[in-house]
């Protein structure tokens, strides 16, 4: 009997006991959502949907056409000295990114007026603190990039031949 | 960097159909592993956020109570006094640095979105259903906390009920998918080591293969960055996120770097130099509430009206407690006050009864709470009139408000009126 469910559904009985258990207790919340007054279904399901699409159809192209631009973009001006520079301009762009995707509601202003009307008091302006911090870690790779640049001459300092990142 | 320097249109095919040659079944293992027990944290302090609203007292519940599951509620408890902001803070910290992991899974098991044939059993595409639940509810769950937090609400439901459920749907469909991936993760690490891919520089990386689970690249593009560059990479973001974040909860020498934290640098101070969740005049208190007519009645047994006068003329006790809101952000001050136990003694309170407590302000989910026979008689509980020595200023609540140790911010009850002894 085992053998022939394996035929027809693929996989052990445990498996589909699993799933079926997920979509059970999904099913449980989403009737017990649906029964708030205050709620609509439609919205709940665009963020739901929209949550499941956001990271391949959104982030995923954008990681991909910049990664595609920093691989053909960025020569290394000395590539005798085995220090590549693509990372120095990674690690600043995904901090920088981040901050933008987790923090874009205060930085693109989406929540001063909510802001304004609970405190009464005028936010600061968090636009400018994301220029700064994504000055910050441009400067913080710059400076490691020198750094490493500098230790890898081998006209300078006889430091071993460092494996990259 | 590349050795395809080519430039032509099939050169750039060529380049966006080669995949990044660190992706594969112990990178996916190994991410899902660092991310499980933060997650699991995350999920566990929600839960425990939930229950400290008491939603099985009074008026309490936002969560409708017949859906609620019960059996994970208790009496939350009154110390330490930091238990809620510790809880908050590790729920609000680490579900903010945990999104480069987050994002770091997904880009590592994006190949499977295009696997071809999209359906090979029936089993199979159960699994692809039940990871629409789990990515889905991953991104409604961060989604709608990280706006929450920073106060924009751009959707049609109750933030409250739908991420409760929401964690529903998604630790449900995690636990099956952990289960379900174990043998994989397990083949990973029995292959490859748990540790030893770190070790390789991008020299040595060698690409895990493409056949079995399809996640290893079928044509692997020129390494440019070793596996433990990739989490360096990650633990990167988290902490970038972690500085410009965290401040806002922990405080100190931080919330001076909280650079995009709703209460974090530059943040307003608010008055009395600490922060003010929401304005008198967003609660549409009016000044004549507050003035000579004022009284705070106590109802229970009998009957008794104070004025605000006759309330300082009550013992009076000081307490240094910890306000902690449940978007994660803290903040320390020293409030003088009556004991509510002896409020609650003076209004007759018995072994079994609770006492709710009521605002001046007629609308909103907070005009009034209930607490817990707990809550009351814990001597740092107060119905405070002063805070740092002066009295409290209109936006934080007078000319009464109650602090309680360890309970969410909200439940800290603004211009109370009323203070009712009612049956559990």
């Amino acid at each position: 009997v085992i053998s022939l469910f394996k035929r027809v559904y693929g996989t052990s009985p445990l498996h589909l006991l699993g799933q079926l258990v997920a979509f059970a207790i999904a099913a449980y919340a989403f009737t017990q959502v649906t029964k708030v007054g205050s709620t609509d279904t439609k919205s709940l399901l665009i963020w739901f949907i929209g949550g499941a699409l956001l990271h391949d159809l959104v982030f995923l192209p954008i990681y991909v056409v910049l990664d595609f631009i920093a691989r053909h973009g960025i020569r290394d001006h000395h590539p005798q000295r085995r220090v590549r520079a693509i990372n120095y301009i990674r690690f600043p762009v995904a901090i920088s990114g981040l901050l933008l995707v987790t923090a874009f509601p205060l930085i693109i202003g989406r929540s001063e007026s909510n802001y304004v009307r609970l405190t009464g008091e005028q936010p600061p302006d968090w636009f400018a603190h994301w220029l700064l911090a994504t000055a910050v870690v441009f400067g913080v790779s710059a400076l490691a990039y020198a750094v490493r640049l500098r230790r890898s001459d081998p006209s300078a300092a006889p430091a071993a031949a460092r494996a990259d990142v | 960097v590349s050795s395809s320097a080519g430039q032509s249109p099939s050169g750039v095919r060529d380049s966006f159909r080669r995949k990044s040659s660190v992706r594969g079944p112990w990178l996916t293992a190994f991410l899902g592993s660092l991310l499980l027990p933060l997650v699991v944290l995350v999920g566990f302090t929600g839960f425990m956020s939930h229950a400290a609203y008491n939603p099985n007292l009074g008026m309490n519940e936002i969560v409708p109570r017949d859906g609620d599951l019960d059996l994970l509620l208790f009496d939350w408890p009154t110390g330490p006094t930091w238990l809620y902001a510790l809880n908050q803070s590790l729920h609000t910290i680490v579900g903010i640095i945990v999104v480069p992991l987050i994002l770091a899974k997904l880009w590592s098991v994006f190949p499977k979105l295009f696997s071809w044939p999209p359906v090979r059993s029936l089993a199979q595409a159960l699994e692809r259903l039940s990871l629409l639940l789990l990515v889905g509810g991953a991104g409604f769950m961060w989604a709608t906390g990280l706006l929450n937090m920073q106060l924009y609400y751009p959707w049609s439901f109750n933030f409250v009920v739908a991420h409760y459920y929401g964690a529903w749907v998604f630790l449900g469909a995690l636990t099956v998918h952990v289960l379900t991936k174990l043998p994989v993760i397990r083949a990973a690490y029995a292959e490859r080591g748990v540790l030893k891919p770190l070790m390789d520089d991008v020299a040595d990386t060698v690409p895990e293969p493409h056949e079995r689970h399809g996640l290893g690249p079928k044509e692997p593009a020129p390494t440019t960055i070793s596996r433990r560059g990739l989490l360096g990479l990650v633990g990167a973001s988290s902490a970038g996120l972690f500085l410009v974040t965290a401040g806002q909860s922990i405080g100190g020498p931080l919330r001076s770097i909280a650079l995009l934290a709703p209460r974090g640098r530059g943040a307003a101070g608010g008055e009395q130099g600490f922060p003010v969740n929401k304005t008198a005049a967003v609660a549409e208190i009016t000044p004549a509430q507050v003035g000579p007519d004022y009284r705070l009645t106590l109802n229970g047994a009998t009957s008794t009206r104070l004025t605000r006068d006759e309330l300082t003329q009550l013992p009076q006790h000081t307490e240094t407690l910890v306000i902690a809101c449940v978007e994660g952000w803290t903040t320390k001050q020293t409030w003088t006050g009556v004991r509510l136990m002896d409020l609650a003694r003076m209004a007759g309170m018995n072994d079994d009864q609770l006492l709710q407590v009521i605002s001046l302000q007629e609308a909103g989910a907070f005009r009034q709470t209930t607490l817990s026979r707990d809550q009351v008689m814990n001597p740092k509980s107060l119905l405070a009139l002063q805070v740092n020595g002066e009295d409290i200023s209109m936006d934080h609540g007078f000319p009464a408000r109650i602090i309680v140790p360890a309970q969410p911010g909200v439940h800290n009850t603004k211009w109370v009126t009323e203070l009712k002894l009612v049956n559990a």
